[in-house]
C-alpha cells in the first residue's frame, strides 16, 4: 500500500448531473414553470403534496428526456416505470420523490468529447437516464432560526445522467459537462444554466495507482456550480485523497460539500443517519410506455449535434477548425452560415462575412443571430461582388447593413444610395490626389520599393470612401507611377 | 422473522415517529404478533410469480400546458406558520442536518 | 321493518319531480335526522361534519328549477353522504385523524364534483377509522360510530360512518371508499348494499390515499338500483387520474332486470371454511339456494390462494401506506405539535402525536417491508402473491363463472371493543374481502339474511370492468332474497 501511495495516481471520476427539461409546465401537475417567480405562486394540489392529489405526466417532458437519450446514444426502454424514493426533508412536499429506479427510462449510453490535454477525444460511458421530479428550495438564511420553503420548482421535471467512472482528470470532466451542455442545449432540452439551476452536478471522486483496476474508497462533492468551480472541487478532491493516501491515512466513504468562496471542500454535517430511500413502484403512474412512432419522430429530427456540424464544416467546406467551431456553436449561426454557403462564390468567403459582418451587426444592433433579418441569398450576392470586383470590401459591408437595416434588395440599396464602384475621371481624381500629396513615397517608389502600391491603393480608397474600384485604381496608379 | 424493539426504534426514526417508550413497547409486540401471523406467507411458491406492480395500460398523459392552479384557497390559510409568501419551520442548525442552498438532494 | 321500507332514490326523485316533496323539506329531514342521531345516547357518532346554510340556497335553487320544469342533474336534490377521506371545499376533510383536524381541502374530488354537478346535494362527511385504516370505525380520532341496528356494536369499517348513515335512515346514498373491504364489511354489518368497484373505474383523485394499488371510492345505498345509480354518476375517466381506465360508462341502473336464469355462480371452496361463523354459513347457502331455484347454476370452484390474501394485503397496503402518510409533516397544512424547536422535532412530534395506534403501526410495518434488506422478503413477496391471487380469478373467470358468490365477512357485527386490542383477529375480519383489491375486480355486499336479528352480507364478484354483470347478479340476488335478507335463517 506505502509503496502503491507514492507511485503515480490517477483519479477517477464519475458525475451525476441533473437537467431541468425546458417545459413550460411541471412535470405533473399543470403548473407554470418560471424561474424567479414570488415564492408559492406556482403551486397546486399536486405540487403541494395536498392529501388525495395524484400525478399526471406531461408528455412534452418525457419527449425531451426520450431526445436527450437518443443523443446520448443510449438504449431508451420503451416500457419503464416510476417509482418512489422516500426520505423527508421540507422541500420535499410527499415525502418522496417520484423518480425512477430498477426501471430508468434510458441505460448504456456513451458521450464522446474532447480530452482537455493532447488534443485526443474521450469517451464517458452513459449508466443511466432517468425522469424524475424536482423539489423545491429550502432557504435556511431568509428568517433566523428558520428553514423557509418555497414549492415553486417542486415538481420541475429533471432528467438525471449518471455517467460510469470513466473520467480521469478535473480538466477532462470539465471537458465532458461542456460537451454535454451544448449538446443539450443545442436539442432544446434544456437552458443549462448553473447559475440558475437548471444545470446541476454532483461527482464521485477516488484516486487509484496508475495502473491499478481496482476501485478505492469515492466521495461525493456537491455544490458546484460553474464549470470553474467543478474543476477547482474536484483537483482539490483529488489532492486531499491523494495526501491521505501518501501519509497513510484512510478516504473516509462521505459527502462533501464544496465551499467556493473558501475553495475547500468540507464533510457535511448531519449525514448520521443512513440514508434507505425504501423505492418501490409509484402506484399512481401506470408503466410509461413510449410508442415506437415517438421514438421514430424523436430520433429522426435528431438535429446533427454541434461537434458533429463543426467536423463537417471542415470536411465539406474545408473551413479552418476555428471557423468551424464558431459557426457551429449555434444552431442560428451554422443554418445562416450554410445557407449563405450555398450561394456564396467561396465557403471560407461566407465564413468571414457570417464570423465578421453578421457577429458585428448581431451585436451592434443588440439582438440574437435568429432575430436578426438576413437574407442569405442577399449576402452572398454581396460576397460575390465583391469577389468579382464590382464592390470594395468596404462598401459591400455597408451594403450589407443597410440591408439588413431597410430589408431591401442589395440592388435596390446600390441604386438608392449609389453605392457603386466609382472610375474614369473620378478615379483619376483620386489617383493623382494620392500622388501629389505623397511626393516622397513616389520617390521611393520609382526607387524600386514596388511594394508601396499598396500604399497608394489605400490612399485612393480612403479618398474615395471606398467607392473606387480597387483593380482600376491599381491599373490607374501603375501608369502614373510608371511615367516618369 | 421477528421484530425487535431496536428495529422498531429504528424504523421509527426513519419513518419520523416520536414514540414514548410504552408505545415502543406495545407496538414491538404488536408488529411482532403481526408479522409472526405474515409469516404463513412463506408457504407460498411464488417462484416465477411476477410482482404485481405498476398499471400496465399506457400512462395517459397531459400536454405542456400552464394551466391555471386550481387552489380555491391560497397556500397562506392552510399552512401552520407563513412567511412572506414561505411555507416556514423552526431550524435548529445543531439538529437539522446542513443542506445544500439549492438542495441537490433531488 | 327498517331499510326495505324506506324510499329508494328513484321513489324520491319521482316525488320531487311530481313536487309531492320539496328538495327544501328533503334537506331539512336530512339534517334534522342527523343531528337527532347524535343528540341520542349513545350518539351514533356517523358523521364528522354536516353542512351548513349554503346547502339550503342549493335546495332552494334546485326548487326553483324543478318548480320551472327545467332540466335537471340526476341526483338533483339527493341528500348524500361523503366518507371524511374524500376532499371537499366546503366541508372539512379530516380522515378521522388529529393530524388533519380542522383541515379543509382548496380543492375537491372529482367524485365530489361529479354529484354537485349530477345535482346532489353533499350534507356531510361521514366518520371513519383514522386513514381508512380499520374494519370497525373505532379507530377515527373523534370517536367511534355505533351500529344503528345495535349500538353495542361496531358498524364495521373503515367506510363505518357511510354504513351507519344508510342503515340508520340518515341519507339515501353515500359514499365510501375501500382498500381491503372497507366499503362491503361495513355494508354487510350494517344490512346495506356496498360496491367496490374494478380499480380504475372510478376516480381516486381527492380520495386520501391510503394504499394508491387497492383504494378504490364505492358507492352505498339501501339497494342495488341506488348503488347503480351513484356508480353512473361517479364512474368514468378523469384527466386528474393517471389510473382512471378511460372504457365507456354504461347506465348501469337501467341494466339492471335480469333474472338470475342462466347465470353461473362460482362459489369458492375456500371462502367457507369450517371456522366460518354457522349463521353466516346458513345466510349464505339459503340465498345461493334461492338463486338455483331460479334458475341459476351454482358451481363449487376453487380460489387456491385465498388463505393467503391477508398477509399479502397488508405487506402491499402498509407499505403504500407508509409513504402516502409521509406527506403529514406539519409544515404546509394541518396540525404542527406546539413547541417544536427544530425540523427534526416538529416531524417527529407532530406525526407521533398527530397519529393513532393503528396508523402508526402500519407505518412502522410498511416502512420495515420497504427497507433495505427486507423489501423482497415483505414488499416484493406480497406483490408476488398478488399476482397468484389475481390470477386465481382469472382463471375462474375463465372457466366459464359470471360471478363468484362469498360470505362478505366472517362474522356478524361484533361488539365495540371486542378485537380493538387484537390487532390479527381484526385484520381477519377482512379475509373474504382484501382478495378482491388485490386481483382488481369489482365487488359488492347485499344482505342476504339476518342472525340474532343482526344482518349478513354475502358478497358477489365479477371481472374487471364488468360492473354490468355483477350488478345484475346483485340485483336478481336482491330479489331472489327478497324479506328473506330481513329474518334469520334456519
Amino acid at each position: 500500500m506505502a509503496e502503491s501511495a507514492a507511485s503515480p495516481h490517477e483519479t477517477i471520476i464519475g458525475l451525476e448531473i441533473h437537467v431541468q427539461l425546458k417545459t413550460c409546465s411541471k412535470i405533473f401537475c399543470g403548473c407554470r414553470v418560471e424561474f424567479g417567480a414570488p415564492p408559492n405562486t406556482h403551486v397546486c394540489p399536486v405540487c403541494l403534496g395536498l392529501p388525495g392529489a395524484l400525478p399526471v405526466v406531461n408528455r412534452q417532458a418525457i419527449e425531451l428526456a426520450v431526445r436527450a437519450a437518443l443523443a446520448l446514444n443510449c438504449q431508451l426502454h420503451r416500457s419503464s416505470i416510476f417509482a418512489r424514493k422516500n426520505y423527508f426533508y421540507p422541500d420535499l412536499p410527499k415525502g418522496y420523490q417520484i423518480s425512477q429506479y430498477d426501471r430508468p427510462l434510458a441505460t448504456d449510453g456513451w458521450l464522446d468529447f474532447p480530452e482537455a490535454k493532447g488534443g485526443g477525444t474521450g469517451r464517458v460511458r452513459i449508466r443511466r437516464l432517468h425522469v424524475e421530479e424536482d423539489s423545491g428550495k429550502s432557504l435556511h438564511d431568509r428568517f433566523a432560526a428558520k428553514t423557509a420553503v418555497d414549492l415553486n420548482r417542486a415538481g420541475v421535471p429533471l432528467v438525471e445522467i449518471v455517467t460510469e467512472p470513466d473520467i480521469r482528470s478535473p480538466a477532462d470532466a470539465r471537458a465532458f459537462l461542456g460537451r454535454l451542455k451544448r449538446a443539450l442545449e443545442y436539442l432544446e432540452v434544456s437552458d443549462c444554466n448553473m447559475e440558475e439551476g437548471s444545470l446541476r452536478v454532483d461527482a464521485n471522486v477516488s484516486v487509484r495507482p496508475v495502473g491499478s483496476s481496482e476501485f478505492m474508497t469515492k466521495t461525493e462533492v456537491k455544490n458546484m456550480n460553474s464549470f470553474s468551480q467543478l474543476e477547482k472541487a474536484l483537483a482539490y478532491e483529488a489532492t486531499r485523497h491523494l495526501n491521505l493516501l501518501r501519509s497513510g491515512g484512510q478516504v473516509e466513504h462521505e459527502t462533501m460539500l464544496w465551499d467556493p468562496v473558501r475553495g475547500e471542500a468540507r464533510p457535511m454535517r448531519g449525514k448520521e443517519e443512513v440514508h434507505d430511500y425504501r423505492y418501490f413502484p409509484e402506484p399512481d403512474l401506470p408503466t410509461l410506455e413510449i410508442p415506437e412512432t415517438t421514438v421514430d419522430r424523436l430520433g429522426g429530427c435528431l438535429p446533427e449535434m454541434p461537434w458533429q456540424k463543426e467536423q463537417r464544416f471542415v470536411d465539406d467546406y474545408g473551413l479552418p477548425r476555428y471557423d468551424a467551431e464558431l459557426l457551429s456553436s449555434s444552431r442560428a449561426l451554422a443554418d445562416l452560415f450554410e445557407a449563405v454557403a450555398r450561394s456564396a462564390p467561396d465557403p471560407k468567403e461566407a465564413s468571414n462575412w457570417v464570423m465578421g459582418e453578421v457577429l458585428a451587426a448581431a451585436n451592434d444592433l443588440g439582438l440574437p443571430v435568429e432575430r436578426l433579418d438576413v437574407d442569405p441569398e442577399g449576402l452572398a450576392e454581396v460576397i460575390g461582388l465583391v469577389a468579382e470586383g464590382r464592390l470594395s470590401h468596404g462598401l459591400g459591408k455597408q451594403l450589407f447593413r443597410r440591408m439588413i437595416e431597410t430589408g431591401k434588395s442589395a440592388e435596390r440599396v446600390m441604386e438608392e444610395e449609389d453605392l457603386r464602384l466609382a472610375g474614369g475621371a473620378e478615379l483619376e481624381a483620386w489617383v493623382r490626389e494620392a500622388i501629389d500629396g505623397n511626393p516622397a513615397e513616389v520617390e521611393r517608389y520609382r526607387g524600386g520599393e514596388e511594394k508601396l502600391l499598396a500604399f497608394f491603393i489605400g490612399q485612393v480608397m480612403r479618398k474615395s470612401q471606398g467607392k473606387a474600384d480597387p483593380a482600376q485604381a491599381r491599373q490607374a496608379l501603375m501608369e502614373y507611377l510608371g511615367r516618369s | 422473522m421477528t421484530i425487535k424493539r431496536t428495529d422498531v426504534e429504528k424504523v421509527a426514526a426513519l419513518a419520523r415517529l416520536e414514540l414514548d417508550q410504552a408505545e415502543l413497547d406495545a407496538l414491538t409486540d404488536d408488529c411482532g404478533s403481526i408479522l409472526e401471523f405474515f409469516e404463513a406467507i412463506r408457504d407460498v411458491d411464488v417462484e416465477g410469480a411476477t410482482p404485481a406492480g405498476a398499471l400496465e395500460h399506457p400512462a395517459p398523459a397531459r400536454d405542456d400546458q400552464a394551466e391555471h392552479d386550481r387552489l380555491e384557497r391560497p397556500p397562506a390559510e392552510m399552512a401552520p406558520e407563513w412567511r412572506e409568501g414561505y411555507f416556514v419551520l423552526p431550524r435548529l442548525p445543531a439538529l437539522d442536518a446542513e443542506s445544500v442552498d439549492d438542495d441537490s438532494e433531488a | 321493518m327498517p331499510g326495505s321500507t324506506r324510499p329508494g332514490v328513484r321513489e324520491l326523485q319521482e316525488a320531487l319531480r311530481s313536487r309531492r316533496l320539496r328538495v327544501d323539506e328533503l334537506l331539512r329531514s336530512a339534517l334534522q335526522a342527523i343531528a337527532g342521531s347524535d343528540a341520542s345516547e349513545p350518539p351514533l357518532g356517523a358523521f364528522l361534519s354536516v353542512a351548513g346554510e349554503d346547502l339550503l340556497t342549493q335546495a332552494a335553487d334546485l326548487d326553483r328549477a324543478l318548480d320551472d320544469g327545467d332540466e335537471v342533474g340526476p341526483l338533483a336534490g339527493i341528500p348524500v353522504a361523503v366518507k371524511d377521506n374524500i376532499c371537499t371545499a366546503s366541508l372539512p376533510t379530516s380522515c378521522g385523524s388529529r393530524i388533519l383536524e380542522d383541515y379543509v381541502a382548496p380543492y375537491e374530488a372529482t367524485v365530489v364534483r361529479r354529484l354537485k354537478a349530477a345535482g346532489a346535494l353533499i350534507v356531510g362527511k361521514t366518520n371513519l377509522d383514522e386513514f381508512a385504516m380499520g374494519s370497525s370505525t373505532e379507530n377515527s380520532g373523534f370517536g367511534p360510530t355505533r351500529n344503528p341496528l345495535d349500538p353495542e356494536r361496531v358498524p364495521g369499517g373503515s367506510s363505518g360512518g357511510s354504513a351507519a348513515a344508510l342503515a340508520a335512515g340518515l341519507v339515501p346514498l353515500a359514499l365510501g371508499s375501500d382498500t381491503g373491504g372497507s366499503v362491503r364489511q361495513p355494508a354487510s354489518f350494517c344490512g346495506v348494499v356496498g360496491l367496490k368497484p374494478t380499480y380504475g373505474r372510478v376516480s381516486r383523485y381527492g380520495l386520501v390515499a391510503f394504499a394508491s394499488s387497492l383504494d378504490q371510492i364505492g358507492p352505498l345505498a339501501r339497494n342495488v338500483e341506488d348503488v347503480a345509480m351513484l356508480l353512473s354518476v361517479i364512474a368514468g375517466v378523469d384527466r386528474f387520474d393517471s389510473t382512471s381506465a378511460d372504457l365507456p360508462v354504461p347506465a348501469y341502473h337501467d341494466a339492471l332486470g335480469e333474472g338470475p336464469e342462466g347465470l353461473v355462480v362460482g362459489v369458492p371452496r375456500e371462502y367457507f371454511p369450517d371456522d366460518l361463523d354457522p349463521g353466516v354459513a346458513a345466510a349464505c347457502r339459503a340465498a345461493l339456494e334461492r338463486l338455483e331455484r331460479l334458475g341459476a347454476e351454482v358451481r363449487e370452484i376453487s380460489l387456491p390462494h385465498t388463505g393467503y390474501a391477508v398477509p399479502a394485503y397488508y405487506l402491499v397496503a402498509n407499505a403504500e401506506a407508509s409513504s402516502n402518510l409521509a406527506r403529514y409533516d406539519g409544515l404546509r397544512y394541518g396540525m404542527r405539535a406546539p413547541g417544536a424547536q427544530s425540523t427534526i422535532a416538529v416531524y417527529r412530534e407532530t406525526r407521533g402525536a398527530g397519529f393513532g395506534r393503528e396508523v402508526k403501526r402500519r407505518i412502522v410495518l410498511g416502512t420495515y417491508g420497504l427497507s433495505a434488506g427486507y423489501y423482497d422478503a415483505y414488499y416484493g413477496t406480497g406483490q408476488r402473491v398478488r399476482s397468484l391471487i389475481a390470477r386465481d380469478f382469472e382463471r375462474a373467470f375463465a372457466g366459464g363463472v359470471d360471478v363468484i358468490f362469498t360470505p362478505t365477512a366472517p362474522t356478524v357485527a361484533f361488539r365495540l371493543g371486542e378485537r380493538i386490542d387484537d390487532p390479527v383477529a381484526m385484520y381477519l375480519s377482512d379475509v373474504f374481502t382484501v382478495t378482491a383489491n388485490l386481483a382488481r375486480v369489482p365487488a359488492v355486499s347485499i344482505p342476504v339474511g339476518r342472525v340474532e336479528g343482526l344482518p349478513v352480507g354475502g358478497q358477489l364478484l365479477a371481472r374487471q370492468f364488468d360492473e354490468v354483470t355483477l350488478l345484475s347478479a346483485a340485483h336478481a340476488l336482491e330479489r331472489a332474497v327478497g324479506d328473506a335478507a330481513w329474518s334469520e335463517e334456519g
